[in-house]
């Protein structure tokens, strides 16, 4: 009785407004500069910068500009990011390329 | 006389000298509690592979336990995929294993990354640790990955107990760590800061409490607000190079970075049962001289990796060209996660040939950027938007694919006039169908196209699908004459 219940309970959101909101979560919403870039689910810093600008996207990877968070610890272009993340990308002055 | 018995003073004196012995008996055998406990707690998260300053973090930890009795070494996760020479290795990630066992790590809270080599390549890794790996928020639904503890208490030499526990971050999308579902079947995952609450118990028997966690900073801070029982948090994955480490609500909250570029060091002071100073910073390994020379031959071994000149498949001819690389490469992505249609750019085909014995050097050269694959579900109507993105960035065919051929018509002047998609029969695409779409992150991120589906992370390259495929046994005679993506342009149209 139990696990019939507990299993009628797991489809619940498959036909309900629940699984609507679920799918509604599985993309990404990140900030980059205060502008809002929408990503698939997964993406990391690298995946947001190439979306958000590709100009920008070069002047990282040649080193000119760094990835910083809302708290201004920099960031690594494999770094995984959360729902609501915010990204700032500044000019820095480096000798090698961000990693 | 007196009822009361006469002691003579020579009994008081025995007495004392008794009471001072039995005294001094105890002070023996309980060491007496220090006034101040200093411990040392020395970091790494978001390895990825990246060994070589292994050498450099062996004499810097060999060094702090000359002057300090209480140094641990933790990790926080996520040690493999970044290093094909790790990754690549058999078995895949022992090089990793084998140096944080002769570093002596105290504990590890695994990553969605210790998933990507298989649950079952996962618990070997464990059995074999000589560390204890902590998680509260993954339950095994079965016998997989019983090692696991939800948290562990270390001891220092003085009796200070320093409770830590795990925590894992999960997708808001499918409840899982960012790794391909299939490597995670049999466990279970909860959501890490809910999670986190049972642990705040641990407090009341331990006077350090520490959260070794791989949410990324945000989540750790947002754990630093709702759990100030906690002393710190060492945390990973959100890359984050937190130098000096933050105090957030009374909780110091640490990240040393990636690619084993930093060194994390977390310094604790335990007074009158619990902590009274914090701090903690990063050591940027770069700068640092001293090597164990010992794990620096370890490590020199390790990237001698005989199995990059392995061959693991053998074609009748050359593969030659972007037409039959790109469809080889397209159908190990489809073969892989078991897509309707795949893309690859033409661009991030590195080689124009591969051999006929191709080994594991010639697959990374041919693909060595480590994108992922990014699945979405397509209309034929969206498809035709990425074909058309894609022809449009330079005027010509860009994206090999899988699944599919497609035609796109266009006038002289190179405006598209049509794109045609057609199944391997030559029959067209149902314009109300729904097909699995799979592209590297690279094209997913830089391509402009429009797709209702946000779209999922596979989280395994398209590398490691081409290995895989290769390995399969696929039939590689087929790539000679290979072509699916066609452009036809028409005569300019006549000026009116």
């Amino acid at each position: 009785m139990i696990a019939q219940v507990t299993y009628f309970l797991t489809l619940i959101p498959y036909f309900t407004k629940i699984n609507f909101l679920i799918k509604e979560f599985k993309d990404m919403h990140i900030k980059v500069n205060g502008k809002t870039v929408e990503i698939f689910s997964g993406a990391c810093v690298r995946d947001v910068l190439r979306k958000y600008s590709q100009i920008t996207w070069t002047q990282i990877q040649k080193g000119s500009k760094a990835v910083f968070d809302g708290r201004g610890h920099e960031v690594g272009l494999e770094g995984g990011l959360s729902e609501g993340a915010r990204l700032i990308v500044k000019r820095v002055v480096r000798t090698e390329p961000q990693p | 006389m007196s009822a009361r018995k006469r002691f003579p003073a020579g009994s008081f004196l025995l007495a004392a000298v008794l009471v001072t012995g039995l005294a001094c008996a105890s002070c023996a055998s309980v060491a007496p509690v220090p006034a101040e406990t200093r411990i040392v707690i020395f970091h790494s998260n978001d390895v990825h592979g990246k060994i070589d300053n292994f050498a450099k973090v062996a004499a810097l930890i060999e060094s702090e336990r000359k002057n300090c009795e209480n140094v641990f070494y933790f990790c926080a996760g996520d040690n493999f995929t970044g290093n094909p020479v790790i990754d690549q290795y058999e078995p895949p990630g022992e090089p990793v294993l084998e140096l944080y066992n002769r570093l002596g790590l105290d504990l590890l809270c695994p990553g969605n990354h210790e998933f990507d080599y298989g649950l079952e390549n996962l618990e070997k890794f464990v059995a074999r640790a000589r560390f204890p790996f902590v998680c509260a928020n993954i339950r095994s639904a079965g016998a997989a990955f019983s090692q696991l503890r939800p948290s562990v208490v270390l001891k220092t030499k003085s009796g200070v107990r320093i409770a830590v526990f795990g925590l894992i971050q999960v997708e808001a999308g499918n409840g899982l760590p960012s790794t391909h579902p299939d490597r995670v079947k049999g466990l279970r995952f909860s959501e890490p800061l809910q999670k986190a609450l049972e642990m705040k118990a641990l407090r009341r028997d331990n006077q350090v409490l520490i959260g070794l966690t791989h949410l990324g900073f945000d989540l750790d801070q947002k754990l630093a607000e709702q759990m100030p029982e906690l002393d710190a948090i060492i945390g990973g994955h959100s890359h984050t190079r937190v130098d000096p480490a933050e105090t957030v609500n009374g909780v110091l909250v640490a990240q040393a970075g990636s690619d084993n570029r930093f060194l994390g060091r977390v310094e604790l002071r335990v007074r009158n049962g619990r902590v009274v100073e914090k701090k903690g910073g990063l050591i940027e390994l770069k700068g640092a001289s001293e090597e164990d020379p010992e794990v620096k031959a370890m490590i020199a071994r390790f990237n001698q990796n005989p199995a990059f000149a392995r061959v693991i498949a053998e074609a009748p001819l050359e593969i030659t060209g972007k037409d039959a690389l790109g469809s080889l490469m397209t159908d190990a992505m489809r073969q892989a996660f078991g897509l309707d249609i795949a893309f690859q750019n033409e661009g991030g085909i590195r080689l124009n040939q591969l051999p006929r014995r191709i080994t594991l050097k010639d697959i990374y050269t041919l693909d060595p950027f480590g994108n992922p694959v990014v699945r979405f579900a397509m209309t034929p109507a969206e498809i035709r938007g990425l074909v058309r993105s894609s022809f449009e960035k330079g005027g010509e065919i860009d994206l090999q694919v899988s699944g599919i051929s497609y035609v796109v018509r266009s006038g002289g002047d190179r405006q598209i006039k049509e794109i045609l998609l057609r199944h391997p029969d030559g029959t067209p695409l149902a314009e109300d169908g729904k097909f699995q779409v799979g592209v590297s992150s690279y094209v997913a991120s830089s391509y402009n196209f429009v797709h209702a589906d946000p779209g999922q992370s596979l989280q395994s390259t398209t590398a490691d699908a081409l290995i895989r495929y290769l390995q399969s046994g696929a039939d590689l005679g087929m790539y000679r004459d290979v072509q699916r993506a066609f452009w036809e342009e028409t005569a300019q149209d006549p000026k009116p």
